[in-house]
């Protein structure tokens, strides 16, 4: 190995520089975003093969062009930044999971091994790489590089562009969703409640609770938090309808936190337009299979994580 | 006959001793609704987890779901309206069929054959709702008693839904005459062989169920129907011909169009109004020159619905702006200007 190692506490990003203790600033930012937003977020860690073929003027060259090329691949919203060790990126694909990084590799590793004018120098490149799937908001930045190049030098060793996953950090972290089911019936809103209780849905933990009426939820402080709310509700209430709710929320600031799902009797073509300009989400038609209903509520929740 | 004191203070004593009598009964009576209530309350309370597990095939049926007295079968009545009406699936009305023929068939037994006019109703009802079939023949017993009009009307539902091969004679017999209303609630249940047997009936039927047949045809949105729609259409009667208009428009489908034009010059301006309504269902290169005249037209709701017709399309403001710089006729030029204020 001919290239020496550099100082650790400046990484690389593009042109500038970003010490250390401001690149876990940024990460600490991204990853509080990662749970807020429900979308993850990946780090690929990337390495060259072979690299003690290089002499020391040549490896210096080819770290320097690689660095550029990287940037020249990835996306706005990615990141990019060198490593202490020499020939070690870490790219942040922010809103992308371990499938989309895992089609950027492949494109990537592919571009390179066919890239005939990528250095002039007559080396060919091999790359291996590492990847990790940030799924909660508790990953520390130490953590994160550590495990990433234990992970890459394991990949280093196994294969020419091979990739490694690292599954330590994909767990979601949980979250509690509110659910309010407002039914007269008390019969029917019970069946709800056992079936939605019922249901297994990962990463989130429901609060669910059942309302008479519009007048008595609206006048509970149950919908007055930053959770995110699913309301399944009749349209047809005594003393506040569903409609009339629907109109109380949708005027909130935090309005796009509800969920709606109309349940009614009307299934006219006029009615539902209705209801759906007025910010209905979902429209069940009563009698409506169970099912159905469950499986739409286990794809909402699939929708909440992108 | 002189009314002494004592008689008086008698009378006073007889009139307390009859209203205590009365208020007791009362008060007992209560007492024995509620106590009923709770009673039947309890078994929903105890009882809608099983029938939950049981209807969603998570337990098998359970013994203790069977009734043992009035009040369970009243709540029992409860759990299966509240999941009929809610959430019907072919798997649950069957257990519901199941367990009513099997368990709840004496107790409506005995209400159809009650005297009181709202038990046999209620009855009836849930003979429909839950379709106990194994009541059908007792229905039919006593159908040569007098029966009421309501009781006729269900005796038909009943016919709709336990048997259907029945119905259609059943409703050509009927000695009562049905409103368009109850015709539009018989008929919005009943299913295709039925539908098909009611259209090649269709002169032998009443004249107001004829106006439901093709309103509900158009509802039910069912393309098989559609030839019979188009042969209504050269029917004498100008209410079955707009009627039939209608539904075709709800169909959203023109398979011939010349068939239609002749409505453009129709002397009725219902027929009119349809085949500008119907015009929306063509593509706007071919209905233009059609609904360009009937934007002239005489009557204001023709003109409104062929402006209107016009200006869902796409290129339907053009062609308003365009007839609103060349027309002469005040009131169709006010027409177009209207809908292109509106978009």
């Amino acid at each position: 190995m001919k290239v020496t190692e550099r100082q650790l506490d400046h990484l690389h990003v593009g042109e500038d520089q970003l010490s250390e203790s401001q690149m876990k600033r940024f990460f600490n930012v991204l990853k509080a975003t990662v749970a807020r937003s429900r979308v993850r977020m990946t780090a690929a860690f990337l390495t060259v093969q072979h690299v003690d073929e290089f002499s020391q003027e040549g490896g210096l060259q080819i770290e320097e062009e690689m660095t550029l090329y990287l940037e020249s691949k990835i996306r706005q919203t990615d990141l990019l930044f060198k490593l202490s060790k020499p020939f070690e990126w870490c790219v942040l694909l922010t809103q992308s999971g371990e499938e989309e990084t895992k089609a950027f590799l492949a494109r990537l590793f592919s571009d390179v091994s066919t890239q005939e004018n990528f250095l002039q120098k007559g080396f060919s490149i091999c790359m291996a790489a590492s990847v990790a799937e940030i799924g909660n908001s508790q990953v520390a930045y130490e953590q994160l590089i550590e495990s990433g190049r234990a992970s890459l030098s394991n990949s280093r060793q196994a294969d020419d562009w091979h990739i490694e996953y690292i599954a330590e950090f994909k767990r979601k972290a949980e979250e509690t969703v509110k659910v309010s089911i407002l039914e007269n019936n008390e019969i029917f809103s019970n069946v709800l409640h056992t079936s939605l209780e019922d249901l297994a849905i990962e990463y989130f933990n429901l609060e669910i609770k059942v309302f008479k009426d519009g007048y008595e939820f609206l006048e509970s402080d149950f919908y007055h938090s930053g959770h995110t709310h699913i309301l399944i509700m009749n349209d047809i209430l005594p003393r506040k309808n569903g409609l009339e709710v629907l109109h109380v929320l949708r005027e909130l600031p935090n309005q796009k936190k509800f969920i709606t799902f109309m349940m009614t009797k009307r299934k006219s073509e006029a009615n539902m337009l209705y209801a759906y300009e007025k910010g209905v989400d979902e429209y069940l038609i009563k009698p409506f299979n169970l099912r159905l209903f469950e499986a739409q509520i286990k794809r909402t929740f699939e929708r909440l994580w992108s | 006959m002189i009314l002494t004191i004592e008689l008086l203070l008698r009378l006073i004593l007889l009139i307390v001793i009859v209203l205590v009598a009365c208020t007791c009964y009362l008060i007992m009576q209560r007492m024995k609704e509620v106590s009923g209530q709770q009673k039947s309350r309890a078994y929903i309370r105890e009882k809608q987890l099983l029938w939950y597990r049981y209807f969603r095939d998570e337990e098998p049926f359970h013994t203790s779901l069977i009734p043992k007295n009035q009040f369970d079968i009243q709540a029992i009545e409860e759990i299966f309206v509240a999941y009929l009406n809610n959430l019907a699936t072919p798997a649950i009305s069957e257990k519901i069929k199941w367990f009513s023929n099997q368990y709840l068939q004496q107790h409506f037994l005995a209400l159809l054959r009650s005297r009181k006019w709202a038990d046999r109703i209620n009855s009836m009802e849930r003979i429909v709702d839950f379709q106990m079939d194994s009541l059908v023949e007792d229905c039919e017993k006593i159908d040569g008693k007098k029966y009421s009009h309501e009781e006729h009307f269900q005796l038909l539902k009943i016919y709709v839904v336990l048997k259907e091969e029945q119905f259609v004679n059943k409703l050509l017999s009927l000695p009562i005459v049905l409103s368009e209303y109850e015709y539009k609630r018989l008929l919005m249940g009943v299913d295709e062989e039925i539908f098909q047997e009611l259209m090649n009936r269709f002169e032998e039927l009443p004249e107001t169920c004829k106006f439901v047949l093709i309103d509900v045809l158009g509802v039910k949105r069912n393309m098989e129907s559609l030839p019979f729609l188009e042969a209504q259409l050269e029917y004498h009667h100008d209410d079955i011909r707009i009627r039939a208009l209608k539904a075709i428009y709800e169909l959203g489908i023109i398979i011939e169009a010349e068939k239609y034009e002749h409505f453009g010059l129709s002397s009725i301006w219902e027929e009119r109004l349809m085949f500008a309504k119907l015009l929306g269902n063509l593509p706007i290169t071919y209905s233009a020159a059609y609904l360009q005249v009937l934007l002239q037209d005489n009557s204001w709701w023709v003109r409104s619905q062929a402006a209107q017709t016009i200006g869902q399309d796409k290129q339907g403001r053009e062609i308003l702006q365009k007839f609103i710089e060349t027309a002469n006729d005040p009131f169709a030029i006010d027409m177009a200007n209207e809908v292109l204020w509106r978009r």
